[in-house]
């Protein structure tokens, strides 16, 4: 019913398509380069104008564009499909939305003959569906960085539900579409449907929301948990500190009264006082263990966790620690999930690796750089030929019985998958040391 | 070649007691230079003297605290490890401010004295470590041709090129893997670059650079090739063939 020419159709057609790039474009700016820029250009010409006569071509070209896009980019592929099906309902409800207004406010199909006034129309409808679309983007981007944070991204539950839900939308959205196209229905039941097709939607939205608020409510009650027990053991640790402390001066004011006592006597002979010396080695020295308080500035909530947490562990198995951090060690932000996961994996590999040994030792350092920083896993090793350095990283090659060998393939993949995380790894007589590095901005 | 040598404590009881050893030291070996060219309280002292220094091999023995300064025994080290990768660095220090897993990993120090062993241990290990400083003083000058140099960030490192059995391209980034016996190292860098810069190694892959000096032999059977300390690596069966035509026109 509409008489727009072809020429107004093309270009709104090729307006939306781009506008669908540029609000991936501002979604994730990491895919803002010169290359992608002019290829989405180019995509956006050819395939609107190739839609309108082949009806969707456009659709499967847009697809793989953003795919390729996304493709250096670390997200796994249910979030790129995430991305695209958000996208592309933002993109075509604006869409919708704004042709239907820019047409309905000039009654277009009725009184249309002259050729001059389809130009506002359409200019108008550009500028409504430009404006709605980012504006959807902005709120979505900024109601993402502030509610969810990093749990949206690394969640699977999360990951999961926000799939599915959009995956409904964008089948109930198609199917919509299609009885719209090829239907002859009369326009009051259409309107029904919409409005029963509408109100789904609302009521999928709505549930996704609602589940995901719960289940970000669990993760933060666990992460409270892990952290009151973080606090427990810290506390445990002061205690313990505090009793060797106290043993350490009740040993030492014997060793003053004593000397005093000897030296009051007026008793030159050495003996008495070579005794107590050797007293003072052996007893006050080797029972004062100070362990490194920096763990406990650590800036890092995450990594701080991990790291604790497989010390207690340590401890528990009466396995010899010595852990080192370094004062004022600033750690990117953006990597404490993976390094996390790195290190939980690392620490629990060193901590069954030398707890086979006949004396267990693990040692842990942060080391920082001035554009880097190091976490250095330590333990002693029964018997060096039994590792082979070259198979270490493969998937199911494992020395533990019972195991699936799953560990350190898990961090070779996560390693591979950034260029700014360095792994090294080391064999000596003794002792398998694993170094990540973590390289700041360049 | 002359050694210089530099002391930094702040106690100056133990300072002069420590001269006095080093003397004794010098003292005994008429033929070897060396003579202590710096003794100080004040770390800036070291900060100074590193500046026009840098070029000359210097042993330095550092405390790790010193109260009156802002300036600590690490981050010290640290900046003389920046200057200079060749110099020796002694901590002399107590027990309990040793970290010894960020010392090694940041300055590779030479030795740790502990103050509390006694004076008697810290002459004789002050003594012993003056003996290695000089006997490493002669081939270091040597060996600088057959080292491969790396950078990890801005830190330099060096590694035996002896020892690298092969190199390997990480699939997705831009890091390669040093692979030796003992030790996998990933580093930013090419194989390219690599290549242009170590004449020995050849390009048996595009993701593989081997050490031709390393390997033992070429395994048909399995598709591997066995390096001299044992270490193996996986390759194509056609690459296989022409590693081996390769090796055999270098013969």
């Amino acid at each position: 019913m509409l008489t727009l020419p072809d020429s107004s159709w093309y270009s709104l057609n090729i307006m939306n398509t781009m506008i669908f790039f540029i609000i991936l474009f501002i979604l994730i700016p990491r895919t803002l380069t010169k290359k992608n820029i002019l290829l989405s250009i180019l995509v956006s010409i050819i395939f609107s104008i190739l839609d309108y006569h082949m009806d969707g071509i456009s659709l499967i070209a847009v697809f793989f564009t953003t795919i390729l896009f996304l493709k250096k980019t670390k997200y796994s592929l249910s979030y790129k499909l995430f991305y695209f099906i958000f996208l592309f309902i933002t993109n075509s409800i604006a869409k919708n939305i704004s042709y239907s207004t820019a047409f309905n406010s000039f009654k277009f199909g009725e009184s249309s003959s002259s050729n001059s006034n389809f130009l506002l129309p359409t200019f108008l409808a550009i500028i409504i569906n430009f404006l709605l679309s980012i504006i959807a983007t902005i709120l979505y981007k900024s109601i993402l960085s502030k509610k969810f944070n990093i749990f949206n991204f690394y969640d699977k539950t999360i990951k999961t539900i926000s799939l599915i839900s959009s995956l409904i939308i964008l089948i109930s959205y198609g199917y919509l579409m299609l009885m719209f196209k090829h239907l002859d229905l009369r326009l009051s039941y259409l309107k029904t449907i919409l409005i029963l097709s509408m109100t789904i939607i609302i009521f999928v939205v709505i549930g996704t929301v609602f589940l995901i608020l719960s289940h970000l409510k669990e993760i933060k009650i666990n992460t409270e948990k892990k952290q009151i027990m973080e606090r427990n053991t810290y506390i445990k640790e002061l205690e313990r500190k505090n009793n060797e402390l106290r043993r350490f001066k009740h040993d030492y004011k014997n060793f003053l009264l004593s000397l005093s006592t000897s030296l009051n006597s007026n008793n030159v002979n050495n003996d008495a006082i070579q005794k107590l010396l050797k007293y003072a080695d052996t007893n006050i020295d080797s029972n004062l263990t100070v362990e490194n308080s920096n763990l406990y500035h650590m800036n890092d909530e995450l990594i701080r966790g991990i790291i604790i947490t497989k010390l207690m562990l340590a401890k528990d198995k009466n396995i010899k620690t010595n852990f080192e951090i370094e004062q004022n060690t600033s750690i990117p932000k953006e990597f404490s999930v993976e390094v996390t996961r790195i290190l939980g994996i690392l620490l629990d590999n060193a901590i069954d690796a030398c707890s086979q040994t006949d004396n267990p030792e693990l040692d842990f350092a942060l080391v920082s750089f001035d554009d880097h920083i190091e976490f250095i896993v330590k333990n002693s090793i029964a018997n060096k030929s039994d590792i082979d350095l070259g198979k270490i990283y493969n998937n199911g090659y494992t020395t533990k019985n019972n195991h699936s060998g799953l560990g350190l393939s898990t961090v070779k993949k996560m390693i591979d998958a950034n260029s700014k995380m360095l792994l090294q790894t080391k064999i000596d007589d003794k002792f398998f040391t694993i170094i990540l590095t973590v390289l700041g901005e360049a | 070649m002359l050694l210089n040598i530099v002391i930094c404590e702040d106690n100056d009881e133990l300072r002069n007691y420590y001269q006095l050893i080093i003397k004794n030291y010098i003292k005994e070996r008429p033929t070897i230079e060396m003579k202590i060219i710096l003794s100080t309280a004040n770390p800036k002292d070291v900060n100074i003297y590193l500046e026009s220094h840098s070029d000359d091999l210097t042993f330095y023995l550092l405390d790790i605290e010193f109260p009156d300064s802002k300036i600590k025994g690490i981050d010290l080290a640290t900046q003389i490890r920046k200057c200079d990768l060749e110099s020796k660095i002694v901590f002399i220090t107590t027990h309990e401010e040793l970290m010894t897993m960020i010392f090694d990993r940041k300055v590779e120090p030479l030795d740790y004295i502990a103050k509390e062993n006694g004076i008697k241990v810290i002459e004789e290990r002050l003594n012993k470590d003056l003996d290695i400083a000089i006997k490493r003083l002669e081939p270091s000058s040597k060996q600088a041709e057959a080292e491969f140099k790396f950078y990890i960030g801005q830190r330099l490192y060096k590694f035996n090129l002896n020892k690298i059995d092969y190199f390997e391209s990480s699939e997705n980034t831009h890091n390669v893997f040093l692979h030796s016996e003992n030790e996998i190292i990933e580093f930013p860098s090419s194989l390219k670059s690599i290549e242009s810069q170590y004449k020995n190694f050849y390009r048996a892959h595009k993701s593989l650079l081997v050490n031709l000096n390393n390997i033992a032999s070429l395994d048909d059977h399995a598709f591997k090739i066995n390096f001299k300390d044992g270490t193996a690596s996986d390759i194509s069966r056609r690459k296989l063939v022409l590693l081996r035509k390769h090796c055999s026109q270098q013969l």
